[in-house]
């Protein structure tokens, strides 16, 4: 129905369309901004690397981390005289969700510029995107996934991980505990993503190999923020040891209310825990909390101290987290990689394929035949004094402090 | 049959964590109340409170206010005047307008408010994507009865709750303007034709449900001493739940709503085998159960259609 | 006969900038485009009789307007050929208008509110998922079942929907959505988190989908073969709904929604025809979610949890409650544009939230807003209009 006095009937513009095109246009200017090239001579050719990781969402800060390891990387590389290449990056956010995974897998895929990714630190997206990678011609490194099937579960050529599954972070860390600490009875705490439920299975596995006892294994949603009911129903069952398979702000959240809760046992988490954030928000609860992590540890290579001092030089506005050095590490191999035999994706992913190197800031990396990194070192971090250390520089292992759940342990005899 | 002690550890655990349930509840049934909206944005204002609140104890720390018996209230006021202005704003800004538009308007504008609040968060706080620590403010010992743990600072937020709920229910039985937000809610034609200013009843419905908000907020954050930008999501829909089951538009029905979610979840998750996976599930099947036995909630009045 | 060409050359030009402003890289390319765009707004705005003129040729030509609408909708692969990547995305989009046609026929035709969208579509996907993988039942098969079993599942929801109205119906869909998505979650044989990997694709007459065509000469990605079968059947869902929604059903559909006592004492019983609109719905949400696991070849839970309703429900309100074009704008608006603005990385959330809010505040009826019926008028009747004196 008109209204015989409506702007339109007249035939003029009204405010309204004023701001609609002016926001459009705002809009447009910002896209004008966004791929811009500069027009500065290129001497060497431009060869593009993508990254994708989860920008956005509950699992940002280690997509950032690794994000920032990635232009660091690249950034080295290009200020190095001897590359034979001029490195671009294009980012993209996988937002955590398969979908969006296959979606930047797609488009990155299908830039011809583009000539490998390092890709994904969630297990449900890289799993999305194998096939993808595959179909593209695409090599991928994965550097934070850690689910075994994205490399065991296929035969394609494409992908490959530098990160270890959790397979080995698992039994190692149910030896130390059972055979090196000498606990006996464990409660287990797992999120329900593929993420926790595969550290659940794989420390089960270890436990059962040692001779440790599973009092419980309880499962809790991902982001959850309430632990009291699990937390009191595990301390009922007196365990020595809490295992949480998850990542930092779930084991920030076990951690503290355990302790309000007045559960003596002792904490032990995995690679998801071990993040500066950990230790930030469980504040003085934090103290004493052990976890693994594949690799060695970033300080004690002769990289490792470099790459922290550069990554601090970079000014970026979020810590490289847990897998930061992979993504890092990651990023270098494929430039190791492209520098050797040329931009082109078929050849990149044939050599990434059984990639062997010595030195780099996570040790030494060695390829099996699946593209799978099979990292034998397992580094145990101890929280102490507000810091992540070294198990064995700690006062823990040196026998000046003791752990909480040795204490405990010692305390209920 | 576990043993007492858990029992009533549980119980209490339930009991806690229904008071964070049902100061969040609470906001939604009293913008129901008033506008017969769903403010879904309600959860992220809750969110925003607590990291209102959070900065403004860095800011007592910074001008020599950091004594905890001193920084506490300030905290609370100061997040509740920032919180409810916001929320005042939220309301003028994205509800009002939509005010005559179908409800699922509403619902969908403020869904997307909530995620712009949200990404805010998340982009404009340093490091928003980490979860905070929150400083413990409240007194930390404990005492046992029975094997049963009670913390000091339990207690005290239990009182703060309890408190805050009654506030807001003096409020709207004793004060002026509750008696208009009453009248606004029954019919705002007539309220007007009383003498009632809808647009100041309106604003200080939003500063009231926001400024509850940014309690309950700070409460969170006492409570288990860490705040996340997502808590507002799961916080949203439970309230929004809750205010449902207890009758939208009753306060005392959201009270109680909030409790039996709470209670519900905290059970589900300590007595069935596997139900820490399936304690949201559980939730929301009795919630479904609920309405499908009675529609409009525990304590909602019955909408009488007369042909 | 002018109006014919012109209603073609109309779409001929959104159909280049549409091209352009999803292709455009370089800066000259994207000015251009933001130019044209820009252009066409003011043209569109400040000029009001030429705006009427040329509604009025689309009206006058409705066949010829599909016909070069589907021409150029056939020809879209050709032109993104170089893109797997906005093949995809395009694919995407005609697989949420699948979608959107089935909810807006429960949320908009009828007043059923459903806040649970994505879990249907994903009962359809999982159905897909889990009789390919886990019973090795040929994809064509579990890909007709799949929706069947969306409905079949629906009927969990048929008495909450007689007997709660309004908010708190949304509030048992919302409910029922989490609900499904934990269970995916958490339950073994739904693969858990996890999901379902290597859903096998579809074959017609032995040739499989994931082979790249090559059509004319030229050789368009794989992706392009889901585009024409997503394109057949949005097309086929969205004629089969607006012949229902032109029917006497879709009238009835619409009385339960504005009146239901009016309704039920006309006779109407409001139960069935609720129930058959959300039963009919749920089909097409079905479809399209196992439409999306055929394509992607995956699902998991976070392909359907609250956060894709929701983009459903905006689909919609954006669109245009009821309005079966509407659909068809929302799904290839609101899909293809956050892709495009990816280069605003984590402000992009942001964005899209402050644009869905001034959407709402601005243009509440939609972009496309349901008109109301003309049953054999050609114009709308001379005793409707207030601007008296058209005969």
């Amino acid at each position: 129905m008109r209204d015989q006095t409506s702007p339109y009937a007249r035939g003029g513009i009204t405010r309204r369309d004023l701001l609609r095109t002016g926001v459009s246009a705002g809009l447009g200017l910002m896209a004008f901004r966004g791929p811009w090239r500069p027009a500065a001579a290129q001497a060497k050719k431009v060869v593009k690397l993508s990254f994708i990781g989860p920008l956005t969402g509950g699992t940002a800060s280690n997509g950032l981390g690794g994000r920032n390891s990635f232009l660091l990387a690249v950034a080295e590389r290009n200020a190095d005289p001897k590359s034979k290449y001029r490195y671009e990056t294009i980012v993209l956010d996988d937002e955590c969700k398969p979908t969006v995974g296959v979606q930047a897998a797609l488009k990155v895929g299908s830039d011809p510029e583009v000539i490998a990714s390092v890709s994904h630190y969630c297990s449900v997206v890289a799993i999305a995107t194998v096939d993808s990678f595959h179909k593209l011609g695409l090599p991928s490194m994965v550097w934070g996934a850690v689910l075994p099937d994205i490399t065991y579960g296929h035969k394609h050529l494409e992908v490959t991980r530098v990160n270890g599954t959790m397979i080995n972070q698992n039994h190692i860390a149910a030896e130390f505990a059972v055979k090196r600490l000498g606990f006996k009875t464990f409660s287990i705490i797992h999120d329900t993503t593929d993420y926790g439920r595969g550290h659940a299975k794989y420390f089960t596995e270890g436990l059962e190999r040692v001779g440790g006892k599973i009092l419980s294994t309880t499962g809790t949603a991902k982001d959850q923020k309430d632990y009291t009911a699990e937390l009191t129903k595990v301390k009922a069952e007196k365990p020595e040891v809490i295992y949480y398979g998850g990542l930092t702000p779930d084991g920030v959240r076990v951690k503290v209310q355990m302790d309000k809760l007045g559960v003596k046992a002792q904490f032990q988490g995995t690679s998801g825990i071990k993040s500066d954030t950990f230790i930030e928000t469980a504040g003085a609860s934090a103290e004493g909390v052990y976890c693994f992590v594949e690799g060695a540890p970033t300080e004690k290579l002769p990289g490792g101290k470099k790459f922290l001092e550069a990554y601090s030089k970079m000014n970026f506005a979020e810590p490289s987290e847990a897998y930061g050095p992979f993504a890092y590490v990651a990023t270098h191999l494929v430039i190791d990689a492209i520098e050797e035999v040329g931009p082109d994706r078929a050849k990149v992913a044939q050599k990434l394929k059984r990639t062997k190197k010595q030195d780099t800031i996570i040790g030494p990396v060695e390829f099996d035949e699946h593209g799978q990194n099979t990292v034998p070192l397992i580094t145990t971090h101890v929280a102490q004094d507000g810091k992540w250390v070294v198990w064995e520089d700690s006062e823990y292992a040196a026998g000046k402090r003791e752990l909480p759940g040795l204490k405990f342990k010692r305390e209920r005899v | 049959m576990p043993p007492l002690e858990v029992v009533l550890q549980q119980a209490f655990n339930g009991l806690m964590l229904g008071v964070m349930y049902a100061l969040v509840a609470v906001g939604f049934t009293l913008f129901f109340g008033v506008l017969d909206v769903i403010h879904f944005s309600h959860g992220d204002i809750f969110m925003l409170g607590a990291f209102t609140g959070l900065s403004l104890t860095f800011l007592w720390v910074a001008v020599g206010l950091g004594s905890p018996a001193v920084a506490l209230p300030l905290t609370f006021l100061g997040a509740i005047l920032a919180t409810g202005l916001i929320g005042v704003l939220t309301g003028r800004g994205c509800v009002k307008p939509l005010a005559k538009a179908p409800p699922l308007m509403t619902l969908l504008a403020t869904l997307s408010l909530g995620l712009v609040i949200r990404e805010a968060v998340l982009i404009f706080y340093p490091r928003g994507a980490d979860p905070k620590p929150f400083p413990a403010l409240l007194p930390q010992g404990l005492f046992e009865v029975g094997g049963v743990v009670i913390r000091y600072e339990n207690l005290i937020i239990l009182a703060i709750g309890g408190a805050a709920m009654v506030l807001v229910d003096l409020i709207i039985k004793r004060t002026r303007i509750g008696a208009s937000i009453r009248a606004v809610a029954q019919d705002a034609e007539a309220a007007q034709m009383m003498g009632v200013d809808l647009d100041r009843t309106v604003d200080f419905t939003f500063f009231l449900g926001a400024g509850l908000a940014a309690v309950a907020g700070i409460l969170n954050g006492l409570y288990y001493s860490e705040i996340h930008f997502i808590m507002g999501i799961m916080a949203g829909v439970i309230g929004f739940s809750a205010a449902a089951v207890g009758g939208l538009g009753n306060v005392y029905g959201a009270i109680l709503g909030g409790f039996l979610f709470g209670v519900l979840q905290t059970l589900a998750a300590a007595f069935i085998p596997r139900g820490s996976e399936f304690r949201d599930v559980v939730a929301f099947a009795v919630v479904m159960i609920f309405m499908v036995l009675k529609p409009t909630g525990i304590l909602g009045e019955k909408p009488i259609e007369r042909v | 006969m002018t109006q014919v060409l012109a209603v073609w050359a109309v779409e001929l030009v959104l159909f280049a900038l549409v091209v352009a402003a999803l292709l455009a890289e370089r800066p000259l390319a994207l000015g251009a485009t933001i130019g044209g765009i820009a252009a066409l707004a003011v043209i569109a705005r400040t000029s009001a009789r030429l705006w009427a003129w040329v509604t009025a040729a689309f009206r006058a030509h409705r066949a010829a307007a599909l016909v070069g609408a589907a021409v150029l909708a056939l020809a879209l692969p050709f032109f993104l050929r170089a893109s797997p990547y906005w093949t995809f995305v395009a694919t995407l989009a005609l697989v949420y208008v699948t979608i959107g046609q089935g909810l807006n026929l429960q949320i908009g035709t009828t007043g059923v509110i459903n806040l649970a969208g994505a879990a249907f579509a994903g009962l359809g996907g999982y159905t897909v998922g889990l009789l390919t993988v886990g019973l090795g039942v040929t994809p064509w098969l579990a890909f007709l079942i799949g929706p069947l079993v969306a409905v079949v599942v629906g009927a969990l929801l048929f008495v909450p929907i007689l007997k709660v109205r309004g908010h708190y119906l949304a509030l048992v869909t919302i409910a029922f959505g989490f609900i499904f998505n934990i269970l995916m979650n958490n339950l073994e044989f739904t693969g858990g988190p996890q999901g379902i990997k290597n859903i096998p694709t579809l074959r017609l007459f032995g040739y499989a989908f994931t082979t790249a065509p090559e059509l004319f000469g030229m050789k368009l990605p794989y992706h392009a073969n889901f585009y024409f079968a997503a394109l057949a059947m949005a097309a086929l869902v969205t004629w089969l709904t607006w012949r229902l929604y032109n029917s006497w059903t879709g009238l009835t559909l619409n009385t339960v929604r504005d009146d239901e006592i009016a309704a039920k004492c006309s006779g109407v019983s409001v139960a069935r025809y609720k129930l058959l609109a959300f039963s009919i719905g749920n089909f097409s949400i079905g479809l399209g979610g196992a439409f999306y696991a055929v394509m992607v070849g995956f699902v998991s839970p976070p392909d359907f949890d609250f956060g894709y309703s929701l983009v459903m429900v905006s689909i919609i309100i954006l669109g245009g409650l009821d309005s079966i074009p509407g659909i068809v704008l929302g799904a290839s608006l609101l899909i293809p544009l956050p892709e495009r603005f990816r280069f605003l990385h984590e402000y992009r959330l942001l964005l899209y939230g402050a644009a869905i809010v001034l959407m709402l505040l601005f243009r509440p009826r939609g972009l496309w807003p349901a008109t109301v019926r003309r049953y054999g008028l050609r114009e709308p009747a001379a005793s409707f209009a207030p601007e008296g004196g058209r005969r």
